[in-house]
């Protein structure tokens, strides 16, 4: 059941009436119901696989208060099946083709199992088992509890990515109806697929013709090819974040929210505080600290930041390309650091104050054009498609021709730009309020209106007849 | 009073959205109003004719208003009109017959068979389409699109079409926005006039044909068209227009014949050779399977030579 499908705005209407009709007590095993069909809804082979996953985490996690010695093994062992049944089945195929490649033999394939959000909520899992060995939370005793935390419906198959201490206070006791949660949940649903059909869908038009047929652009459309395309990641991820945590927010359940105008970012570690804030959270504190961190000296906090950079490339992708996006990202904070002090003395040298306007968006454009590229590498079809494309860049520049060809729906082109603007104004009104609650203060007759155009832009805009049984998130295959 | 004031703020709300989605269907909703296959007028207007005023009303697909030419028919006296869309799907046909009953009462009704067991499976967005959008809004019309969604993975796009043709926003013209069903007229009365002529080939009919069965589904449908004239005292003719047939084709006809026997249906089968209509199979087909203005001609005063004395005894 896609999170943009009919059937699941009916099935989430439900699951809203049937949890605040139900006991106080009881609100928390309806939303585990609700959980396990939904995520049956994909197959009952993918549902055994995530009640697998639940079962052992729940014994490894039982066990660690029981024993006294050989937790570090279990752990341990834990990890390196959990991971390593992740990465089997992400990658078998993949080196099964290489290897067929580099033998010359016929290329064998397995029908694997990939059950959706499979790489979301392995890390969940392995997350939890790691605070819990550290005794930052206790083992949940109730199975149905830890259940209903690697199962929630809005977050098992595209995140966030949640800690037990974040989820606890509002997933497992009971919530109490809220007019507010529920209006302002199914409001910020509204604007989720208002970012991801309305503007992700329709950049996709876009890009999708230049990355599938590279060879035949270059210049200013790759440029903005890969521009159109930071919009759409930007706007098909969060879309989707903020149609899950309206869900949520719908129950009563807090969700954090993934992302914190990432594209304001003023470096590629201010970036990476603001994208996909849980991975960045949980990279952070279950491998980069873990090898040591910044606390072994330089050399060793480099080698960390690639090592964690390069498990972020393996995680999102099968293919050397994610690898080199991620070593990428990695690199260039390794450059920041490096010239961050010869930074201050230049600009101590020249008198401008860190703080500047003018200064900070300097380097936000600079962060943004690093990302950029950066997302060229995520996006090719392969790393030789990234190096091909990143040399067309420069030859060809203006050619009016391929620009025509790609932007030919004038009218499209239009309301993408509009609506992307729309998307730039929300973002900067968000870091001077809060600004669902502003608009909630605001008098009906202003507030309606708007709700109502949100509603019928998704409607007319959105797609939805057509591409409705098509529409897939670009992270679900992570 | 305090503890339902969001709650009635909510369904205020909800009442300006469904009415704010209500006015702006129409607009949206794609419309075929010129060429010869203009559906919403053919369709559109046969609700817009005077009532009681239709003495035979023709079913099918393309089949049916390929082959029927009410012109022709009034030539003889009988008020006509065809209600048929391209591949229409028999489930379908019968909410077309319920609906014809709206605001005439016809004498007859001529089913044309070509469809029987061929809509197998989803069925294609585009029929869908010209099935239901040019039909009015009613009990009727929810209960026709019900029976062809079946397959579909998303229903509600087909009732609530303003999710389907919101993408029409930018090709919207003066028309969408002055539409009135109201106002819809087909000068033809659902027949598709085409002039053009392909040069076929008479195909004997096979010698030898592997039995087949009408699909349950499809029986279910024509048992209920039967029914539904029966209790009207309407008179159910099944043709069999012109058209190349193999031997799958021929078999599914042979059941409809069969079929007909059996329920004591009257049955015209313009495929076998019928001194009376004369056919010239170098003019008077568009295609090989349709008929054109000069073969609809002649199917049309064939039928209507038979027809007319009964619908003066009628009347």
């Amino acid at each position: 059941m896609s999170y943009i499908s009919f059937d699941f705005f009916f099935f989430v209407a439900a699951t809203v009436l049937v949890y605040y009709l139900a006991p106080l007590k009881a609100r928390a095993y309806v939303l585990l119901v609700a959980s396990l069909v939904f995520y049956a809804a994909s197959g009952l082979e993918n549902l055994a696989v995530l009640v697998l996953l639940i079962a052992a985490s729940y014994l490894c996690t039982r066990l660690f208060e029981k024993l006294k010695k050989g937790r570090a093994a279990l752990l341990a062992v834990y990890i390196i099946l959990t991971s390593g049944g992740l990465l089997f089945i992400k990658f078998i195929n993949y080196f099964l083709g290489l290897s067929a490649r580099f033998f010359d033999t016929p290329t064998l394939t397995l029908d694997v199992l990939v059950p959706l959000g499979l790489s979301f909520f392995t890390l969940q899992a392995i997350g939890y088992a790691v605070d819990v060995y550290r005794g930052d939370v206790p083992a949940e005793r109730n199975p149905l509890k830890l259940a209903l935390f690697l199962s929630f419906f809005p977050l098992v198959v595209q995140g966030p990515i949640s800690r037990m201490s974040q989820l606890s206070p509002t997933l497992f006791h009971g919530n109490r109806f809220s007019y507010k949660d529920l209006t302002q949940g199914a409001q910020l649903m509204l604007w989720g697929l208002f970012l991801k059909l309305v503007i992700a869908n329709r950049a996709a038009g876009f890009v999708d013709p230049v990355f599938a047929d590279y060879s035949t652009y270059s210049g200013l459309t790759v440029i903005l090819a890969v521009l159109l395309y930071a919009l759409q990641l930007y706007a098909d991820f969060s879309g989707c974040v903020n149609i899950c945590r309206g869900v949520a927010q719908m129950l009563g359940v807090e969700l954090m929210d993934n992302f914190d105008s990432p594209y304001f970012a003023v470096s590629i570690r201010d970036f990476w505080r603001r994208w996909h804030i849980s991975l960045s959270a949980w990279l952070r504190d279950y491998v980069y600290i873990p090898l040591g961190g910044s606390r072994k000296g330089k050399l060793r906090k480099y080698g960390n930041l690639l090592l964690t950079f390069f498990v972020s490339g393996v995680w999102h992708g099968v293919g050397i390309h994610y690898v080199a996006w991620g070593l990428y990202h990695g690199a260039l904070q390794i450059i920041g650091d490096i010239t961050a002090p010869l930074k201050k003395r230049l600009r101590a040298h020249l008198g401008v104050r860190e703080d500047a306007f003018l200064h900070r968006l300097l380097r936000q454009i600079v962060t943004f054009a690093l990302v950029a590229y950066g997302w060229l590498l995520f996006r090719a079809d392969g790393l030789i498609a990234a190096t091909r494309m990143t040399g067309s860049i420069f030859r060809d520049f203006v050619n009016f021709s391929q620009l025509e060809t790609v932007f030919a729906d004038k009218a499209e082109l239009w309301l993408l730009l509009v609506c992307a603007l729309l998307l730039l104004i929300t973002s900067l009104l968000r870091r001077r309020m809060k600004l669902r609650e502003k608009i909630a203060e605001l008098s009906l007759w202003i507030r309606w209106p708007l709700y109502l155009a949100l509603f019928f832009a998704v409607v007319l805009f959105g797609g939805l007849g057509e591409a409705f049984s098509d529409s897939i998130f670009l992270y679900m295959q992570f | 009073m305090k503890n339902s004031k969001p709650l009635l703020r909510s369904i205020c709300f909800f009442i300006i959205l469904a009415a704010l989605f209500a006015l702006a269907t129409p607009i949206f909703e794609r419309k075929t109003l010129d060429g010869a296959w203009n559906y919403t007028d053919k369709v559109g207007g046969y609700f817009n004719e005077p009532d009681n005023s239709i003495d035979l009303v023709g079913f099918g697909s393309s089949h049916m208003y390929c082959s029927l030419n009410p012109a022709v028919m009034a030539d003889y006296g009988i008020s006509a009109y065809v209600l048929a869309t391209q591949q229409q799907p028999l489930c379908a046909t019968y909410y077309y017959m319920r609906a014809a009953l709206k605001n005439q009462k016809p004498d007859i009704f001529i089913l044309e068979t070509h469809m029987v067991n061929r809509a197998v499976g989803e069925i294609e967005d585009s029929v869908i389409a010209d099935a239901t959008e040019p039909m009015p809004m009613s009990l009727n019309k929810l209960r026709l699109i019900h029976s062809l969604v079946g397959e579909k993975e998303n229903k509600l796009p087909y009732y609530l079409t303003l999710f389907r043709y919101g993408s029409r926003w930018d090709e919207l013209t003066r028309d969408d926005f002055t539409f009135n069903r109201r106002t819809l007229q087909d000068e033809h009365r659902g027949y598709v006039y085409l002039t053009d002529a392909t040069v076929t080939e008479p195909s004997p009919l096979p010698e030898t044909t592997v039995p087949v069965e009408i699909n349950a589904r499809d029986l279910e449908y024509l048992d209920r068209m039967v029914a539904l004239c029966k209790e009207n005292n309407i008179r159910l003719i099944l043709l069999s227009a012109p058209t190349a047939m193999d031997e799958e084709s021929y078999s599914i006809h042979c059941a409809v014949k069969r079929y007909a026997q059996e329920r004591g249906l009257e049955f015209i089968d313009a495929n076998e050779p019928i001194e009376a209509l004369a056919l010239d199979y170098s003019t008077d087909f568009y295609d090989p399977n349709h008929l054109n203005l000069s073969g609809s001609t002649k199917l049309s005063s064939y039928l209507a030579a038979q027809l007319s004395a009964y619908i003066r005894d009628e009347e």
